[in-house]
C-alpha cells in the first residue's frame, strides 16, 4: 500500500512539475509581462520611426498631406459596390477586347490628322456647355477665353476641325461641365456609379451630364430616316457621344491598358482616380 | 553735419541692399526647373536614339531619371501610417523592395506612351519651405495633360521627387487608397504576394520610338 502511495505521489509530482515546465514560457502571460512586452514593442517601433525620420525628415507632415483623401476613400459611401465592381469588370474586358482592337483598325483606316480634326471638331462643339458653366461659376475671364477659342476655331479653324486658337495664339481651353459647377457650389460627389461603356461616374457628375445634355448640341441632332441607330433620337445622340470618346481614345492607343495594369483591384483603383481627378478639376 | 551723416547712412544701406540683390543665389525652384528641363532633353534623346536596343534604352532611362526619385520614401508613403506602424522591420523592408521594383517596372513599361508626346516644363513653385512642385505639360494628340513632380528637401540637403500627380491623380494617394482597401479584406502577406505576382507587361519589343 505504501509503495502504491509513493508511486501515486511521485507521478503526481512529476505530472505537476511537467505542467509547470509547460507553463514556464507562459509566465509572460501575466498582465505586467504583457505591458512589458507592449512597451518593448513600442520602443522598437519608436526606434524605427526615429531612424526613418532621420533619413526623410518629418514623416507626419507627409502623412497629413494624404490624410484627408485617405479618410474620404476609407469611409466612402458606395451602396452600388457589387454592381459597380461587376460593371467595371465588364467595361474593362470590353475596352481590352473590343474597343482596343477596333481603335487599332480605325487608326489604320482614318489617318491621325483626320482623327485629330474630328476630336477638335467635337471639342469646339462643346463650347455652349463650357460657356454656360464658366458663367455659372462666375469665371468671366475663362468665358471670354472659351468664346475667343470658339470664334477663332470655327472661322480660321474651318468649323473647328483645326485648333489655331492654341496652336497659333496660345489660347488654351478652359473646359467646364455642370458636374464641376455643382462641385464648385459645394455639392458633394454622392455615391459612385459605373455606366456601361462610359465608365466611372458619381451621382453629382451623372446629374451634371444630364444637365449638360440640355445645352450640348449633339443632343439636338435632328432625326433622319437614314440614321443607322433608327428613330430614337437619344440613342443617336448617345451614339455620337460614344463615337467622340472612341475617336479620342484612338489618339492615345494602349494608354488605358498601360494605366490600369498597375491596379491591385481595378474598381477601387478607377473609383479613386476618378474622384481625385474630378476634385482637381473643381479646384481649378 | 547731421544731414551728412544721415545721407551717409542711407547710402550705406542702399549699397548693402544692392549688393545683397546682386549676390543673391538663384532660387532653388529655378535651379530644379532648369535641371528638369535638362533631364527632359536627355530623356527624349535616349528615347529617340534609334541605335539603342530596348533593354539598353530602359537601363539608360532608369540611370538618368532614377536618381531624381526617393523610391524608399515613396514605398513608406504608399501605406498609411496606421498600416506601416503595424509592420515589423522585416516586413517593411520586404514591402519596400517589392514596391520599388514594381514601380520601376511599371514606369519603364509606360515609356512608349512618351514616344508620341511633347513635354514642356512650365512652372516651378515653392509650396512650402521644404517642398517644391514642378509642373510639366504633356501635349498628346488628343489634349494637354498636367503632370506635377513633387519634390521635398531631404535631410542630407538633396531635393528628391516623392510623388507625381497626373491630371490631379496622385500616384501615392492612389496606391494608399488601393492598398488600404485591399488590406481590409486580405492579410499583408496576401498583398505582398499579389504585388510580386501580378504581371506588368514588360513589352521589351513594344517600345515604339
Amino acid at each position: 500500500m505504501a509503495y502504491f502511495l509513493i508511486i501515486i505521489l511521485l507521478t503526481s509530482t512529476l505530472f505537476s512539475s511537467s505542467e509547470n515546465l509547460k507553463k514556464l514560457p507562459k509566465v509572460k502571460d501575466t498582465p505586467a509581462a504583457r505591458i512589458n512586452l507592449m512597451l518593448q514593442e513600442k520602443e522598437k517601433q519608436d526606434a524605427l520611426h526615429i531612424q526613418e525620420e532621420e533619413e526623410f525628415g518629418d514623416l507626419d507632415e507627409f502623412d497629413e498631406e494624404f490624410a484627408e483623401h485617405d479618410k474620404e476613400m476609407d469611409e466612402i459611401f458606395d451602396p452600388l459596390y457589387p454592381y459597380n465592381n461587376w460593371m467595371t469588370g465588364l467595361n474593362h474586358s470590353l475596352m481590352l477586347n473590343v474597343v482596343e482592337p477596333m481603335s487599332t483598325g480605325y487608326g489604320y483606316v482614318v489617318p491621325e490628322g483626320g482623327r485629330e480634326g474630328i476630336n477638335n471638331f467635337f471639342n469646339n462643339l462643346y463650347y455652349p456647355v463650357s460657356l454656360v458653366n464658366n458663367v455659372l461659376q462666375l469665371e468671366f475671364v475663362d468665358s471670354c477665353t472659351e468664346t475667343a477659342r470658339f470664334l477663332i476655331n470655327t472661322t480660321v479653324g474651318l468649323l473647328g476641325f483645326f485648333d489655331p486658337a492654341s496652336a497659333w495664339f496660345g489660347i488654351e481651353p478652359q473646359v467646364e461641365d455642370f458636374g464641376q459647377t455643382l462641385g464648385s457650389y459645394g455639392v458633394g460627389s454622392g455615391f459612385p456609379i459605373v455606366i456601361p461603356f462610359f465608365g466611372q461616374k458619381n451621382l453629382r457628375d451623372l446629374a451634371g451630364n444630364l444637365g449638360d445634355g440640355f445645352i450640348d448640341p449633339i443632343y439636338y441632332v435632328e432625326n433622319r430616316g437614314y440614321n443607322l441607330l433608327g428613330e430614337d433620337q437619344s440613342l443617336i445622340s448617345i451614339g455620337i457621344a460614344g463615337y467622340d470618346n472612341f475617336n479620342e481614345y484612338s489618339l492615345t492607343p494602349g494608354a488605358y491598358q498601360k494605366l490600369t495594369e498597375d491596379a491591385v483591384d481595378l474598381y477601387p483603383f478607377l473609383r479613386d482616380a476618378y474622384e481625385q481627378h474630378r476634385k482637381q478639376l473643381i479646384k481649378e | 553735419m547731421q544731414v551728412f551723416f544721415k545721407l551717409l547712412m542711407i547710402l550705406m544701406i542702399l549699397s548693402l541692399s544692392f549688393s545683397s540683390i546682386l549676390l543673391a543665389e538663384q532660387p532653388q525652384e529655378e535651379i530644379l526647373k532648369e535641371m528638369m528641363i535638362k533631364k527632359s532633353d536627355v530623356f527624349f534623346s535616349i528615347l529617340n536614339n534609334k541605335e539603342l536596343d530596348d533593354k539598353t534604352r530602359r537601363t539608360q532611362v532608369l540611370d538618368e531619371v532614377g536618381p531624381l526619385f526617393d523610391f524608399k520614401l515613396m514605398s513608406r508613403l504608399a501605406l498609411n501610417k496606421k498600416i506601416w506602424k503595424s509592420l515589423s522591420k522585416e516586413e517593411r523592408h520586404e514591402f519596400s523592395q517589392v514596391f520599388i521594383s514594381r514601380i520601376q517596372k511599371s514606369y519603364l513599361s509606360k515609356l512608349d506612351i512618351f514616344a508620341d508626346v511633347e513635354i514642356q516644363i512650365s512652372d516651378s513653385v515653392r509650396v512650402k519651405k521644404k517642398r517644391i512642385e514642378i509642373t510639366a505639360l504633356i501635349k498628346t494628340k488628343a489634349d494637354v495633360k498636367r503632370l506635377v513632380y513633387k519634390f521635398y528637401l531631404k535631410k542630407n540637403g538633396e531635393w528628391l521627387i516623392y510623388d507625381i500627380s497626373v491630371v490631379g491623380v496622385s500616384f501615392l494617394q492612389s496606391y494608399r487608397a488601393q492598398y488600404s482597401a485591399y488590406l481590409k479584406e486580405h492579410s499583408f502577406t496576401e498583398l505582398l504576394e499579389k504585388l510580386k505576382n501580378s504581371d506588368i507587361a514588360e513589352d521589351d519589343d513594344k517600345v515604339k520610338v
